[in-house]
């Protein structure tokens, strides 16, 4: 009898893979691309609940520090339940996925530029992302790069936004603007999408062309669009060694690239994995694990009168009093309906729910990934966890 | 006085109306109304579009079908926006045939679905093909 | 925006929603100097908030049957001077079981009525249907339809209606202040003799012989400056906004109470609405309920049922200034217009307009215009129905695909709202504005540029309203961010302000969306999880400094 996953984002492909480290044999079945798709190719674990606007890089918070005031400030945490789990979960999917480089839990926060002009603080990102860590940037010249001809990334606007809320944050760094050529015999440039730009790149000997393009640039760091390569792993390092620059990509939070990069590395490693994948839609028939997000992955569906889970039919908690509204009072939040999810007991088995099955990921609910920072690193530390456990019973 | 006079008027009508009915022939509805707007592409639903329509619904917006489009490399981009620009843009009947050039492409990857395997909301994306389709080659001239 | 130099002007006109556009542009035609005040953005108040339609009130053939043929012969005029604003939406008006065969035969009588006054407006005979006929027409129609009877009626987009106006206006020598709130009225003794206006730059003195106050629901507020009173009922009326067209025909029919409601096609969605209450808020407080998004449901589901499972993207909420009349109930209000001479309060030199209806915006307006040309000794006629609006010309969405390499989607709507000054537009684009900046309409970069260098936008809330960026399926998810960069990048912002827009922008389009939440399914609220992914975890826009 082997291990069922349901779910194939971050937190199922995480416990699908612990479950078979644990020797067990796993159907993993999964409907459609979800939140780890669109995520910007950060891992967040716990983010600063500093309340000063700002200044999130205030003391340079670390992970370990943010992760036990987070449990502080929110007792019904999923995560409290697998604390002791962090550091090798977060180890083992490093392994797994080699776009990520572990780090130790009281290593500063790497804090990054975002496609958005912002600065944003998080645990782990891609290694195309990770050079353009702020506090590193101090003092340096870092020239923000557009492709010619393709509005699809502002430099403009980026740099003096960057520039702006770094110096405001108390470092001080010189950035840029430049532009390079790149597809500008492509007619269509203009119209084409960041994954299409991004594949240009996968191709064999394109990111030595885009950083010989980019050699006689007087720069410390050259920020790029974030397209870096989709199926590629080390299209930035590349560049970069053409270049003869440190070259690096913001996190995206727009059609983002590095976010499909991860799902399709996460794909690769569950093939690696002997991972077996179905369409199945019956009742599991042995252990499973239910990582079937929240909204967007379609885990959490609202029916007639309230949220329900949409496989088991699951009780859902949505925390704040009862007939409460769904959404807080201003588009800031913090949303109840953010946090809403499926309650389980201390060994990540849901409240009211079949012998065997374990939750993991958005569908637990209990936390808000937004407000609190948690999103990707509660998905994977959870789906590894559910995903041992199931083994053991398998 | 107003009101005296918009109640006579109709009064007036209503008489003239009854005093027409023995001579009113059935069935001319529905061939009058097509041909007063049929021109202009304002054409019914079939049943079946009628219940294709609420799951077109689902679509968010979220681009992810694009990415595995497998049409999408080879063809000119004004041409071919992809699953992800049927399902945000084709919203309006009329305008369907502006997306002529884009469904003519897709007559074989109508059928492949990896677009409609990644989707997240399960926006019956082949069917939006058809249904686009159908309704750009019914369009005026 | 600009302005020419200290001249006085002949009028000042305070409001910019349609009837404000539609004065300056009457008067401005006569060779008159115009300035035209709007303390927010034009459309921006109940004209961006209404049905958009341009119809001929067939209800009012009840009453007052001469504003049906006010309104269609308006209508008409309206259409031929903007033609590719206008739209046609072939109503049906189901006929329920049970009716009986008098009624059947009354509601095609009113009908036939109402066929002596659509040729005005180019709108084609009413039909009578089966039951048979209504449901192939309708395949949605539930089973307590036992037939229909159909009419025709033009949509338009109030938004582009009030900016052609104010553009006409502006080619022809108008002065057009947005953001900039009347604060005072100028007076010599008695006589108001003009207003003071706070711009983004301070305040300002337009000193003009006559002030038109057409402010609509806040008419009453701006006849305070001078002491005057004016009494409105205000009727809020609240809309349901769908993704798509969930057909070609619009359905109008019974609420629960008996109200006729409708839903229709606009443009590349559809409306469902109204509702007419009495509302003592002010404009930014207002909210939409669940009871009224369930009657305007439920009175549409008694018809067609399958509207129950289409999902909505969200409300809009809007205020019509109807004339007061204390002790009717909100719909028989009568939808006449008044234009008050102030003179008779004190307050000479100072004109009302309330009331009325957007569908004949432009009569109202030539009325109002005639009274403000007597009162400054012109003789100068009313030409507003012969001479076009900007972009009436035709325009091929095709050609114009082929000759820029630009997907024909965004053609067709580009073509819908510039018409013939669409290709212009893209002849004088750079390379890179061939690109999408809004997924969903869609909207060329090039016309969000266009939109803030040539049509007055200064915000990502009046890109939305020339453009429609971020009215579609992902409400401004992508477009919202993108639009911001977009604004710094020409310079029409800091990057404080753009990022504030942003927020801006954000939080309007969230307003709306609070009451969709509550809807089956999931997409409403996966649209929400990825619009708070993108700006407040990925951006982080609740810890900006300036948010």
């Amino acid at each position: 009898m082997g291990v069922t996953v349901i779910g194939g984002g971050a937190a199922g492909a995480v416990a699908a893979l612990a479950a078979r480290a644990g020797g067990a044999a796993v159907d993993l079945r999964s409907r459609g691309w979800g939140a780890t798709a669109l995520s910007s190719g950060a891992i967040d674990l716990a983010g600063d609940p500093a309340e000063v606007a700002g200044d999130p890089w205030a003391g340079r918070p670390c992970a370990a520090r943010n992760f036990a005031e987070m449990l502080r400030r929110n007792p019904r945490h999923p995560l409290r339940h697998v604390r002791e789990a962090v550091a090798s979960a977060l180890g083992r999917f490093c392994d797994h996925v080699p776009l990520y480089r572990p780090r130790p839990l009281d290593a500063p926060d790497l804090i990054l530029p975002t496609d958005l002009g912002t600065w944003k603080s998080t645990f782990l990102a891609q290694g195309s992302q990770t050079a353009a860590h702020l506090p590193a940037l101090a003092g340096k010249r870092v020239v923000v790069f557009g492709f010619r001809g393709w509005a699809g990334f502002a430099p403009k606007f980026l740099a003096a936004s960057l520039w702006n809320l770094a110096r405001r944050g108390g470092i001080d760094c010189d950035l840029a603007v430049g532009e390079v050529g790149w597809l500008e015999d492509d007619p269509f440039l203009a119209l084409r999408e960041p994954h299409e730009l991004a594949r240009t790149l996968d191709e064999p000997g394109a990111a030595e062309r885009l950083g010989e393009n980019l050699a006689a640039v007087d720069a410390d760091l050259l920020l790029l669009p974030p397209v870096l390569g989709l199926s590629t792993v080390d299209v930035a390092d590349r560049i970069a060694g053409a270049a003869g620059v440190p070259v690096a990509e913001p996190l995206a939070s727009d059609r983002s690239v590095p976010g499909i990069r991860l799902q399709m590395a996460l794909d690769r490693a569950l093939f690696a994995a002997g991972v077996k994948r179905s369409n199945a839609t019956q009742r599991p028939p042995g252990p499973a694990v239910l990582a079937t997000g929240r909204f967007i992955g379609g885990g959490i569906v609202r029916g007639e009168r309230e949220l329900r889970e949409a496989l088991f039919d699951l009780p859902v908690v949505v925390p704040g009093a009862p007939g409460s509204q769904l959404s807080g009072p201003d588009v800031g939040g913090p949303h109840p309906y953010l946090s809403a999810g499926v309650p389980t007991d201390e060994r990540l088995r849901p409240d009211g729910g079949p012998p065997g099955l374990f939750a993991a990921g958005a569908v637990l609910g209990g936390y808000d990934a937004i407000r609190e920072r948690c999103g990707l690193g509660a998905a994977i530390v959870t789906g590894h966890v559910a995903g041992t456990l199931a083994a053991e019973i398998a | 006085m107003r009101l005296l006079s918009s109640l006579f008027a109709l009064g007036v009508q209503f008489v003239l109306h009854v005093v027409r009915l023995p001579w009113r022939k059935a069935g001319q509805g529905e061939r009058h109304f097509l041909a007063s707007y049929g021109a202009e592409g304002l054409l019914p639903l079939s049943p079946d579009e009628r219940r294709l329509l609420p799951a077109l619904d689902r679509c968010i917006g979220c681009g992810l079908c694009n990415v595995v489009c497998a049409k999408l490399a080879g063809v000119p981009r004004h041409a071919f926006g992809g699953p992800s620009a049927l399902g945000a843009q084709a919203r309006s009947m009329p305008d369907f045939g502006s997306f002529a050039s884009h469904v003519a492409h897709d007559s074989d990857c109508a059928d492949c679905a990896i677009c409609e395997s990644v989707c997240p909301t399960g926006v019956p994306l082949r069917d939006l093909a058809r249904f686009v389709s159908r309704h750009s080659r019914r369009g005026p001239g | 925006m600009s302005e020419t130099g200290n001249r006085p002007y002949d009028a000042v006109v305070i409001g910019g929603g349609i009837n404000g556009c539609g004065v300056a542009r009457d008067l401005t035609l006569r060779g008159l100097r115009v300035a035209l005040v709007e303390r927010r953005d034009l459309g921006a108040g109940t004209s961006g908030h209404s049905s958009g339609m341009i119809h001929g009130g067939p209800r009012y053939l009840l009453r007052e049957r001469e504003v049906t043929r006010a309104s269609c012969v308006d209508a008409g005029r309206i259409r031929a001077i903007a033609p590719h604003l206008c739209f046609r939406i072939p109503f049906l008006v189901p006929i329920l079981r049970g009716t009986s065969r008098v009624m059947a035969e009354a509601l095609e009588a009113y009908m036939e009525a109402y066929d002596h006054f659509a040729p005005l407006k180019d709108g084609r005979p009413h039909t009578r249907l089966s039951a048979d006929e209504a449901r192939r027409i309708e395949p949605g129609l539930g089973p307590e339809v036992a037939g229909a009877v159909t009419f025709d009626e033009w949509g338009i987009d109030g938004f582009r209606l009030c900016l052609m106006n104010a553009r006409d206006a502006r080619l022809h020598g108008a002065d057009v202040f947005t953001y900039s709130p009347a604060v005072a009225l100028l007076r010599d003794g008695a006589a108001v003799v003009g207003a003071v206006v706070r711009t983004r730059e301070g305040e300002r003195r337009l000193e003009a012989p006559v002030v038109v106050n057409v402010a609509g629901p806040w008419a009453p507020e701006v006849a305070q400056l001078a002491g005057v009173t004016v009494r409105l009922r205000r009727g809020k009326g609240v809309h349901l906004v769908y993704g798509r067209r969930l057909g070609n025909f619009g359905i109008m029919t019974r609420a629960v109470d008996g109200r006729w409601i409708f839903v229709e096609p606009q443009q590349n969605g559809a409306l469902l609405g109204t509702t007419d209450d009495d509302t003592y808020a002010g404009a930014d407080e207002l909210r939409v309920s669940r009871d009224e998004v369930e009657y305007l449901i439920e009175g549409i589901a008694h018809v067609l049922p399958s509207i129950r499972d289409h999902r909505f993207l969200r409300t809009i909420v809007g205020v019509r200034p109807t004339l007061y009349e204390y002790g009717r109930s909100p719909d028989a209000l009568s939808r006449d217009h008044a234009i008050l001479d102030h003179e008779e309060d004190g307050a000479p030199g100072l004109l009302t307009m309330v009331g009325g209806k957007l569908a004949y915006y432009r009569a109202m307006c030539e009325e109002l215009a005639d009274a403000v040309c007597r009162k400054v000794g012109s003789q100068a006629a009313c030409t507003t129905h012969v001479r076009s609006l900007p972009g009436a010309g035709a325009a091929d969405a095709g050609l114009i695909a082929e000759r820029f390499l630009v997907p024909e989607p965004a053609a067709a709507r580009l073509v819908f709202r510039h018409g013939s000054d669409a290709r212009q537009m893209l002849e004088s684009a750079q390379e890179s504005d061939r690109g999408v900046l809004c997924s969903c309409e869609p909207v060329l970069r090039a016309e969000a540029r266009y939109a803030l260098d040539a049509e007055g936008a200064t915000s990502i809330d009046d890109l939305r309203r020339r453009t429609r960026l971020g009215e579609g399926t992902c409400q401004g998810t992508w477009c919202i961010g993108r639009a911001s960069a977009l604004l710094h990048e020409v310079g029409a912002a800091s990057v404080e302000q753009a990022h504030r827009c942003a927020i801006e922008s954000l939080r309007e389009r969230w307003r709306g969306r609070t009451a969709a939440l509550d809807q089956p399914g999931t997409a409403t609220l996966a649209t929400e999880e990825l619009m708070q992914s993108r700006y407040f975890l990925v951006g982080d826009y609740g810890r900006l400094p300036w948010a």
